[in-house]
């Protein structure tokens, strides 16, 4: 399996961990006033990004090294 | 006193019409951007394929967060608390799903020239009935989503006009004005124009949700304080919901990018490593919409937000809460502009959703039983056919109250969630029998219609979730393994064409 797959297969499953289940309902410790169960959500939408970034450019890169 | 005075109505609505013109402006100006063959329903429907990575992002957010995510979810915290938060907490999990199927079915189609989902079910499958069928199931679920959008365009209006004399009749001139300039440069640009739109509308609706977020927690007090003097729903959710909170995320979270305007902005990527780039981008837009989300709880705090919600019956009150801060808290020359992002944040959504409709009549219905229609005739087809959903879903809004629209998507999402056997899993495997889908298909669908109807004592229709034995579940999920089952099932038993030929010849 090329190392990009089994990245973002990696990315999936830690962001499904992050969110599929609601076990991140509770109050403490809030963050800015917010419970944790608003603050933890919002957080992860900036993880999930930087990791799906990664996942991108990672494939790219190997496209074009494909070409060449 | 309801709604504003007459000056500010003024001043309000000027800058509402005034960037609605700018909006209209783009609209038809789409047509010579990166200009093509419009003629061709590729190059109608998919803007040729040649949208970056910049305008994919601005599209997909466009088209995914829409006017449920801008007025339905807030109205959904608002009455239910802590719980509504899942129509905002699967964003990220959305686009992670999407990254692992949609770039390679946008190889798939850029390869063999597919426009819609239907045309790969066909060539994988090798079934026109089975392609026909999907075709259908997307746009019959496409027409209460874009009913929800004109019932966000109808709230807009009405908190605008809130209070003046003869509102309701001007709400619904400016309404069908809205959709007959909507359907005029949609059928002269296609994708291209609403592009364009989808820029606009992203930008005034970062800037509305932000400044609704800036102005209205220092105005409360800080969060902190907010939360703790809430009813303790707004805080967390009651755990017996978990289930309920759980499954309606997975839903939304494998169905989103099954929905046939969602595929349409997919493959108008000009590459599948740009698509890939726009999907990385796409939850970075979920975080103005979360915090504007949460303004369904704090807007409790906010007594001028609540006495201008005061003049709205109980259960429709919900979808007015970010208008409502709009109005109440900023200038009226602001309302005015982020009003509008949240009136065009409604129809851009609602013109790809019919772009769709119009491509999935053309190329997957009227094509199969008239093969000798030509490239034009297709994309005529298509362009008078989404022209006429568009009306079709406004008569619709029209004969139904708006109150009822916020289950809407989650209805057409019970739908659209069948596509899931041949779209998704067709890209993996062509094991599964065409007949086998048609049947898993159609048996789900009736099943989940019906328990919509049961679970709501068959009276008006206020939640999609099932009474199980493990807690209340989202129907579509429940559906959706049904439709597994049978489909996997009937694929087992059901000989494959090739065997049969084998056997009658020897």
């Amino acid at each position: 399996m090329r190392s990009s797959t089994s990245f973002l297969a990696l990315v999936v499953v830690v962001i499904f961990a992050a969110y599929a289940w609601p076990w991140y309902n509770f109050v403490q410790p809030a963050l800015l006033g917010a419970p944790f169960f608003y603050w933890w959500v919002i957080v992860w939408y900036v993880i999930a990004t930087f990791l799906l970034v990664t996942y991108a450019l990672m494939s790219e890169s190997r496209d074009a090294g494909e070409k060449q | 006193m309801i709604g504003v005075d007459s000056g500010s109505l003024i001043e309000m609505t000027s800058v509402f019409m005034l960037l609605f013109a700018v909006f209209v402006f783009l609209g038809f100006y789409g047509s010579r951007f990166r200009k093509g063959n419009l003629n061709d329903l590729g190059d109608w429907a998919l803007a040729g394929r040649k949208l970056g990575s910049l305008l994919t992002f601005f599209l997909q957010g466009a088209d995914w967060y829409t006017a449920y995510s801008i007025l339905a979810i807030p109205s959904s915290v608002y009455l239910l608390g802590a719980f509504g938060f899942f129509g905002v907490a699967y964003q990220a999990m959305v686009f992670a799903f999407a990254m692992i199927f949609v770039p390679v079915l946008w190889s798939r189609a850029h390869q063999k020239g597919y426009i819609t989902s239907s045309d790969f079910v066909k060539d994988r499958f090798r079934s026109t009935t089975l392609s026909i069928f999907l075709a259908l199931v997307g746009i019959v679920a496409l027409l209460p989503y874009i009913a929800l959008q004109i019932a966000g365009l109808q709230a807009v209006l009405a908190s605008m006009l809130l209070g003046t004399l003869g509102g309701a009749q001007v709400e619904e001139v400016a309404l069908v004005i809205a959709f007959i300039v909507l359907a005029a440069f949609t059928f002269t640009s296609g994708l291209r124009g609403a592009t364009l739109g989808a820029v606009m509308k992203d930008i005034l609706v970062w800037i509305a949700l932000l400044s609704i977020v800036a102005v209205v927690v220092p105005s409360v007090g800080g969060m902190g304080q907010a939360f703790q003097s809430l009813p303790s729903k707004y805080s967390t959710m009651n755990p017996s919901l978990a289930i309920a909170f759980s499954t309606s995320m997975l839903g939304v979270v494998v169905s989103a990018y099954l929905w046939p305007h969602n595929v349409t902005a997919s493959l108008g990527a000009s590459s599948a490593s740009k698509l890939k780039r726009g999907f990385a981008l796409a939850p970075l837009y979920a975080v103005p919409l979360a915090l504007a989300d949460m303004m369904g709880a704090l807007v409790n705090k906010v007594p001028a937000a609540v006495s201008f919600l005061n003049n709205f019956p109980p259960a429709s009150r919900g979808i007015y809460v970010i208008p409502s801060l709009l109005i109440t808290q900023f200038p009226p020359w602001f309302a005015g502009l982020a009003l509008l992002g949240v009136f065009i944040g409604g129809l851009v959504p609602a013109a790809v959703m019919a772009i769709a409709q119009g491509n999935l009549i053309a190329r997957n219905v009227v094509k199969e039983f008239k093969p000798s229609l030509t490239a034009k005739g297709e994309a005529d087809v298509a362009k008078w056919a989404s022209a006429f959903f568009k009306f079709a879903a406004l008569a619709f809004v029209f004969a139904v109250p708006a109150g009822y629209a916020l289950q809407f998507y989650l209805i057409g999402a019970i739908l659209v969630i069948q596509l899931l056997p041949a779209v998704f899993l067709g890209l993996y495997t062509d094991w599964l029998k065409a007949e086998a889908l048609i049947v898993g298909a159609a048996v789900s669908i009736v099943t989940g219609v019906y328990m919509v109807l049961v679970a709501n004592h068959f009276g008006v229709i206020t939640t999609t979730l099932y009474p199980t034995p493990l807690g209340p579940m989202y129907i579509g999920v429940i559906v959706l393994i049904l439709n597994l089952v049978l489909t996997t099932l009937l694929s087992a038993v059901i000989p494959r064409k090739s065997d049969i030929k084998v056997r009658q010849s020897t």
